[in-house]
């Protein structure tokens, strides 16, 4: 098999296996299956071990996005196979433990399925060669892990424990994102291993931002908070994610990357005092805590920094004893965690005033737990030991102020080792009737990691073999070290002999000193900090959305005229500043000002008056002005519709109105008045400036006039061009226009019937209007003659003003007259169909028009003309474009009438 | 001549926003048609204004520009169709949430 | 002949209501007629998307009158894109409506008003004249209005009069500027005004227009500061209505902006752009803060919305084809995510009857189907790999680094950030706690085939990002690029040279 193959093999098999239907098919055999896919992979790094060892790299890049530079580009070398052995080896043991401390739950698939993909996940975050490929990793690490601390979903810790985990980890992914696109922009690739073959130097801010997601995944100082709250996972999963790999993600990237910033002086810095804050931090509130599970997680966040404050040393000596620490903390803590959970399983509790004295029921599980207790506590003859020799040789090379603080947090690290396994094996034994020994299927993980713990010491030269090939690239000179149980007196030795003193007195006093550290209560923790930071920016969102988004239409439309204003102020100051104020008015008539007059005294009256009716006529007053303007200005078609849209409207109006309610008078602030007033002035004179700028600043006249002009006739064989406009050169318009007329009938009809439906019934209403003898003689002689006149001004509207607007219009104003000269019921007697109906024959009419073209291999509404003529009406186009117009004629009739109708009958 | 549409124009639009800041929808809607009648003139000025030359090609030149007109056409129609839709929305809104006023509406 | 079939995405769907209406309201063809003609058009319109891909632009000319004096319908990549997603949404709306739209609603035009909602989203983004958009627009807001208000309960009359006045007062405007255009410019025609607006670098005259088309266009599409009226009519209507609304929409007006932004404005980027991308940051922040201030479902979905399309007014506003591109891409994204969550919220609210986060709790223990189908939407839309939230956030954020813009690409992430907070509020207050949901006796099954098809789209688009990335790298090119445009419309140019209208090809 190839190389790239088992490499692309060690992410993918994880993942797909993640898909076996587990819950169905294999449910009896879901633990051992799912054991094979990390020994798989552990064979897998067996193979591959030959090519990494001397220092070697795999790489091999498959096509992803390759315009934007993204590869799926996997790498491997001593590092990442360090960190994958731990993925695989420890998930090896974790996989086979979980089968037995969830037996029988029915929840367990789901919790292989997420082990799973987090298996490949991590996987990925160590192989990756692309920095965006490594930042898909790492979030999908981030993800699988909030699934799992929130495995127990029914509780409420378990959810805001994932919350809280997946918003510090994904929000350091995204500052990590940050950082690698500000890498591309300098350097022209997300590869990492084109940056280090060019051996770029990044800077320092760059540097800031990866370390704020290393820090933040690696539950470092002041973002450790998630990891205590993370420990609502099972205990497996504690084990696995939370202690042995996915906190040493973070680890990882700064090893990593480390070469990158061989020339910056804050990576260092920055590493070595997060890490050494980190390290004391955690140290002490370890101590303080009763939960194991809590105190073991606190532990690992003194680890965690003490290790990331190793890599910052970047000394041979710190970087073997930082990788050498990796592997112990692995196997050190993934024991303890999991002789933690066994403690659980077996009494049901975690709480260290609980327990005590198992030693006598589960003494295989002491054994074990002892010999992980050593490596915590760096006693000798376990690797712990040795990594803390190392540890101590390492800072006493380099500063002055860091010994004393290694030596503190040692101590620290000694007294919450024992406190640990005093408590639970030795400390006066408490009821616990049900503890039995661990069965076998969770010893043998304890045991074989604990017996990692003790080979790393006896046998160093077996940690040798799994970082050897890691050291050479953290630092040239480290593949020198020496790893052994015994250096020999030296300072280091000193150092070890004095923490044990220091932690032994701690421990020995330990019945006055833990009660004094917890009594010890900071007045605000970073815990608070978080909750509070969720709090208060939900608070702020709340606080401006109820301000912004009040709900009230007025607001709305001030805003709306307000944004107005402010965005065309700007641009028309900048037109008016060059723009030489030239007054070619043409003259004005004095009708025509009267007019204009005549006009602004009803809109202002449309402004004044509360009164229903005189509003309604008003705006009346208004549309017919609107129309003379029409006349006058060449428009009789315009002027016809106004007239005749006005008519209907106000017959719309009138049926309306009674059933609103009256417009109140309400007292009003003299401020909101002003805004109104202002917002009205303004926007009236927006509104003039912006059409006067348009008239002042004529760039192009128009360029489609002239030709339909002078095309009307001869190509589309109508002599009113307008007419001709919309139903030709511009007939697409008027297939929207009409769609838009007719939805409006379709709406009204579902609205008033739908909601009439769930209403009890509405007001009974005969007709809106008295019905009076003359008025139904009338009507009567109307209808034929206005039926008639509209079929006139339908057939005759290519040529002269009319078509199928205007006769629809004038059809519907002539039955609408029946209506109200009858009443109702005799009315819907004597036209029973429905309107809507005649709507959507009209619009299937002009619709299969347009598409009649498509037939002949013309594009869509292509017409085709000849001339007929007709007696007394003249010169009539036939064919297509007319049957378009009769289709506009059927929508306009059907669409008012059934608006009307359906108002009337409610 | 043009100017004195603009300032029409101005003014109906002004009016128009006077009406969509009050507090009744009959109100509102009168607004809108206000702003739709100046917007259609609006649209009548952009083609230039030309007395007693109607784009029938039976009467000889000059013309007015015929497009503005159609565009009028369609936008009348379908301002038309819109403003009936809002008043009876109006109307249901008076049956079902028994007030015209918006801010009794979205006082709930 | 192919190409002039291409009107069918528009006319189509208008037979369709006819149909629809023809057959009568209480027909079970009503659904089955529905369904088979949104799954053709949907098969048409990814055909279409290819065919614009492999032989350029399609350029249809409405009765056979050229450019500029007839209507043109332009099928761009863009276009065609907009026209393909829009399908998409719409099967999967469909497929949803066949179970969910009660008979009411049906018997009262609910399926043949949504065909002539599609008709003109279709419409709007297919056309080539600013007009004739201005129609398309009225066609789908009246479609939206009568889908928003189907119901008349009290919230949805509220909620749909807001909406209605103020698409109308934007309406007012939209037409006031195309009076002002026609009077500068003498043409309606994009193309021909693009000749035209090529050769007044800096004109301030056409700032003004560019602002009265941004205020038309930003009110339709919700961004900063005219976002306010978004999430309220959105949360009433029925899930399925809401997901197209919330998905397909609000682009509309994202769309409008990409294409005058692109092909007209281009005269003067360092005062436009440089708002856009002002305006972006801003409806990205306030959007995803107005989500964080919600406690429904529905209403945190709303929200993000506006958040979103200041993602893709970033694009536009960096201008350049990699932007345009990304910005393309998270529309494409956005538009599938949202649309999916919508139904999940559908699904969540037809099984429990609720959509308030107070009253939910516990679903992922009654279907780990659904809550997975949430969690992945969810993910990917704030932005997490390996989903197509996350390479549409990349592609643009990048943009912005190349650019040297930090503080928006900081802003962005900040973005993604707080809507990664804000969908883990619903996975916490829907999917996880205590199980303490109302049940309703509604099967979960039947609705899940249409979100089934979207949350597969976005692992589709996650794992396989380089075929969403040619579609929209080639549309980007051809926006950036607007003679391409151009001559496909107006026939060869030469520079300087006004138009030249191609002839007349029959009569």
């Amino acid at each position: 098999m190839s190389t790239p193959f088992l490499l692309s093999l060690l992410i993918l098999l994880p993942i797909l296996s993640a898909a076996l239907p587990f819950s169905r098919l294999l449910r009896h055999a879901v633990g051992p299956l799912a054991t094979l896919v990390p020994a798989a992979q552990v064979l897998i790094l067996f193979i591959l071990w030959p090519d990494v060892r001397e220092g070697g790299q795999l790489l091999h890049a498959w096509a992803w996005l390759a315009d934007l530079g993204l590869h799926l580009g996997l790498a491997l070398d001593g590092l990442s196979w360090l960190f994958a052995c731990l993925i695989a080896g420890i998930g090896v043991l974790v996989f086979f433990y979980a089968a037995s401390y969830l037996h029988a739950d029915p929840l367990l698939p789901r919790l292989y399925r997420l082990l799973l993909l987090f298996n490949g996940a991590m996987m990925g975050v160590v192989l990756a060669d692309n920095l965006i490929l490594l930042s898909v990793f790492w979030e999908l690490t981030s993800i699988a892990s909030f699934l799992l601390i929130g495995f127990r979903s029914q509780r409420p810790e378990a959810c805001d424990g994932a919350t809280k985990a997946l918003l510090l980890t994904a929000g350091g992914g995204l500052v990590m994102l940050f950082a690698i696109l500000a890498v591309f922009v300098q350097h022209g690739t997300f590869d990492l291993s084109t940056l280090r073959a060019n051996q770029v130097s990044l800077s320092s801010f760059i540097g800031v931002c990866f370390l704020l997601a290393a820090f933040s995944k690696s539950a470092q100082f002041p973002f450790h908070i998630w990891l205590p709250s993370a420990m609502e996972a099972p205990t497996p999963v504690s084990a696995y994610l939370h202690a042995a790999t996915m906190v040493k993600a973070g680890l990882y990237l700064v090893a990593r990357l480390s070469p990158l910033f061989a020339a910056d002086p804050l990576w260092p810095a920055a590493t070595v005092t997060v890490g050494g804050v980190t390290l004391v931090w955690g140290g002490v509130l370890a101590c303080k805590q009763t939960d194991l599970k809590a105190l073991l997680a606190y532990s690992t966040v003194s680890q965690l920094g003490l290790i990331m404050s190793l890599l910052g040393l970047r000394t041979p000596t710190a970087s073997v004893a930082a990788l050498l620490h990796i592997v112990n903390h692995a196997a050190f803590k993934g024991a303890l965690f999991l002789t933690a959970g066994a403690v659980e399983h077996a009494t049901g509790t975690r709480d260290l005033h609980q327990l005590g004295g198992l030693r006598a029921a589960m003494p295989l599980t002491a054994a074990a737990a002892l010999l992980a207790t050593l490596s915590m506590a760096g006693l000798p003859p376990s690797g712990g030991f040795v990594s803390k020799e190392l540890f101590y040789e390492a800072v006493l090379e380099t500063s002055s102020w860091l010994p004393s603080v290694a030596v503190a947090a040692s101590g620290f690290t000694f007294l919450y080792s024992l406190l640990f396994f005093h408590g639970v094996f030795f400390a006066p034994p408490r009821e616990s009737p049900h503890a039995h020994e661990t069965p076998v299927g969770m010893l043998l993980p304890i045991a074989l990691l604990s017996g990692c713990a003790l080979v790393f010491g006896l046998a160093p030269p077996v940690a040798e073999a799994l970082i050897a090939p890691a050291v050479g690239l953290l630092s040239a000179h480290a593949a020198a070290a020496h790893l052994a149980l015994w250096h020999g007196l030296t300072p280091a030795f000193g150092l070890s002999l004095l923490t044990v003193a220091i932690g032994g007195a701690a421990f020995l006093w330990r019945d006055a000193l833990v009660p004094l550290l917890r009594a010890c209560k900071a007045p605000y923790s970073f815990d608070r900090a978080y909750s509070d930071g969720v709090l208060g920016v939900n608070a702020f969102a709340v606080w401006l959305r109820t301000r912004y988004m009040t709900g009230h239409l007025t607001d709305y439309a001030t805003y709306l005229m307000t944004v107005l204003l402010l965005a065309l102020g700007l641009p028309l100051w900048w037109f008016y500043r060059h723009t030489a104020f030239t007054p070619d008015v043409a003259p004005v008539e004095q009708y025509e000002i009267g007019l204009a007059l005549l006009m602004a005294i009803g809109s202002l009256g449309c402004c004044v008056f509360r009164a229903r009716v005189p509003l309604v006529l008003s705006l009346g007053l208004v549309g017919a002005l609107v129309s003379i303007f029409f006349v006058l200005f060449s428009a009789p078609d315009l002027a016809l519709t106004q007239i005749l849209v006005e008519s209907v409207g106000l017959v719309l109006f009138l049926l309306v109105f009674r059933f609103l309610s009256p417009i109140a008078r309400k007292p009003i602030s003299w401020s909101k008045r002003g805004v109104q007033v202002a917002l009205s002035v303004g926007s009236g004179l927006v509104v003039a400036l912006v059409l006067l700028a348009a008239n002042l600043g004529q760039i192009h006249p128009s360029v489609v006039a002239p030709f339909y002009l002078a095309s009307s006739y001869l190509l589309a064989g109508g002599r009113n061009v307008v007419n001709v406009i919309v139903v030709d050169f511009r007939g697409y318009d008027t297939m929207g226009e009409i769609t838009v007329f007719s939805v409006a009938a379709l709406a009204v009809f579902a609205m008033i019937k739908l909601g009439s439906q769930g209403n009890p019934g509405p007001p009974d209403l005969s007709t809106p209007v008295l019905p009076s003898v003359i008025l139904r003689a009338i009507a009567r002689l109307t209808l034929h003659l206005m039926l008639l006149f509209s079929v006139y001004l339908l057939l005759r509207g290519h040529n002269a003003p009319g078509g199928g607007f205007i006769a629809g219009m004038l059809t519907a104003v002539a039955i609408i007259l029946q209506m109200i000269a009858f009443d109702l019921r005799t009315f819907l007697q004597e036209i029973p169909w429905n309107p809507l109906r005649i709507v959507m024959t009209g619009l299937a009419i002009a619709a299969s028009t347009g598409l009649g073209a498509l037939c002949f291999g013309y594009p869509f509404l292509t017409s085709a003309f000849g001339h007929l003529h007709l007696p007394l009406i003249g010169e009539v186009e036939l064919v297509t474009a007319v049957l378009f117009d009769f289709g506009v004629y059927l929508v306009v009739v059907g669409t008012t009438l059934g608006i009307i109708r359906t108002i009337a009958e409610d | 001549m043009e100017l004195l549409m603009i300032a029409v124009i101005g003014i109906l639009f002004g009016c128009g926003t006077y009406l969509l800041l009050q507090a009744h929808l009959l109100q509102i809607i009168v607004g809108l048609a206000l702003f739709s009648h100046g917007a259609n003139l609006a649209l009548m000025v952009s083609g230039g204004l030309k007395r007693g030359g109607p784009p029938l090609l039976t009467i000889g030149a000059p013309y007015a520009d015929p497009l503005p007109q159609a565009l009028i056409l369609t936008a009348i129609v379908i301002s038309f169709g819109v403003t009936a839709f809002a008043l009876v929305l109006a109307f249901l809104t008076k049956q079902v949430c028994v007030s015209n006023d918006v801010d009794e509406l979205a006082g709930g | 002949m192919i190409d002039q079939l291409f009107i069918l995405f528009v006319i189509l769907p208008v037979l369709t209501a006819v149909i629809l209406f023809a057959i009568g309201p209480r027909s079970v063809w009503q659904q089955r007629a529905s369904l088979a003609v949104v799954a053709l058009l949907w098969a048409f319109s990814l055909y279409g998307l290819v065919h614009v891909l492999q032989t350029g632009i399609v350029v249809l000319r409405m009765g056979d009158w050229p450019a500029p004096y007839g209507i043109i319908l332009v099928a761009d990549v863009l276009s065609m894109t907009m026209v393909a997603l829009t399908m998409t949404i719409a099967l999967a709306v469909t497929l949803f409506s066949l179970p969910t739209v009660d008979r009411a609603r049906q018997e009262h035009f609910y399926y043949p008003l949504f065909f002539i909602l599609l008709m003109g989203v279709n419409g709007a983004f297919l056309t080539g004249d600013i007009f004739n958009l201005f129609v398309f627009f009225e066609v789908l807001l009246i479609a939206s209005y009568a889908l928003m208000a189907l119901g008349s309960d009290a919230d949805q009359l509220r909620e749909t009069n807001i909406y209605v006045v103020l698409n109308l007062i934007a309406s007012a405007v939209f037409l006031l500027g195309l009076a002002a255009t026609y009077r500068i410019m003498g043409t309606l025609n994009m193309a021909d005004l693009a000749v035209k607006m090529q050769a007044q670098a800096e004109n301030p005259l056409l700032t003004v227009l560019a602002m009265v088309f941004l205020f038309v266009f930003g009110t339709k599409a919700a961004i900063f500061p005219l976002y306010f009226w978004l999430p309220g009519p959105y949360f009433p209507p029925p899930a399925g209505i809401s997901a197209f609304f919330g998905g397909i929409l609000t682009k509309v007006g994202v769309y409008a902006i990409f294409r005058t932004f692109t092909l007209l404005f281009r005269h003067d980027p360092s005062f436009t752009h440089e708002l856009l991308l002002a305006l972006s940051a801003a409806t990205m922040l306030f959007g995803v803060l107005g989500a964080i201030s919600q406690m429904d479902v529905k209403r945190i979905l709303s929200y993000h919305i506006i958040s979103q399309i200041g993602y893709m007014i970033l694009g536009i506003g960096l201008f350049t084809p990699q932007a345009l591109a990304g910005a393309l891409f998270y529309i494409v994204h956005h538009v599938i995510v949202k649309s999916a969550l919508f139904l999940i919220s559908g699904a969540v609210q037809e099984t429990t009857g609720t959509t308030s986060l107070k009253a939910l709790g516990g679903l992922a223990t009654r279907s780990w189907f659904l809550s997975a189908l949430f969690l992945v939407a969810a993910l990917s839309l704030a932005g997490l790999p390996p989903l197509s939230g996350f390479f549409s956030k990349f592609i643009i954020l990048q943009a912005g680094m190349h650019e040297g813009r930090y503080g928006y690409v900081a802003i962005g992430l900040l973005g993604s950030f707080l809507t990664l907070f804000s969908m883990l509020k619903i996975w916490n207050g829907v999917f996880w706690g205590a199980d303490r949901a109302p049940t309703r006796p509604a099967g979960l099954r039947p609705l899940l085939p249409g979100v089934v098809l979207l949350v597969s789209l976005t692992i589709g688009i996650g794992l396989f990002p380089s075929v969403l990335y040619r579609v929209v790298d080639a549309a980007a090119g051809q926006l950036t690029d607007p003679r391409v445009y151009i001559e496909a419309v107006l026939g060869p140019q030469t520079p300087g040279s006004g138009i030249l209208p191609a002839e007349r090809t029959s009569q």
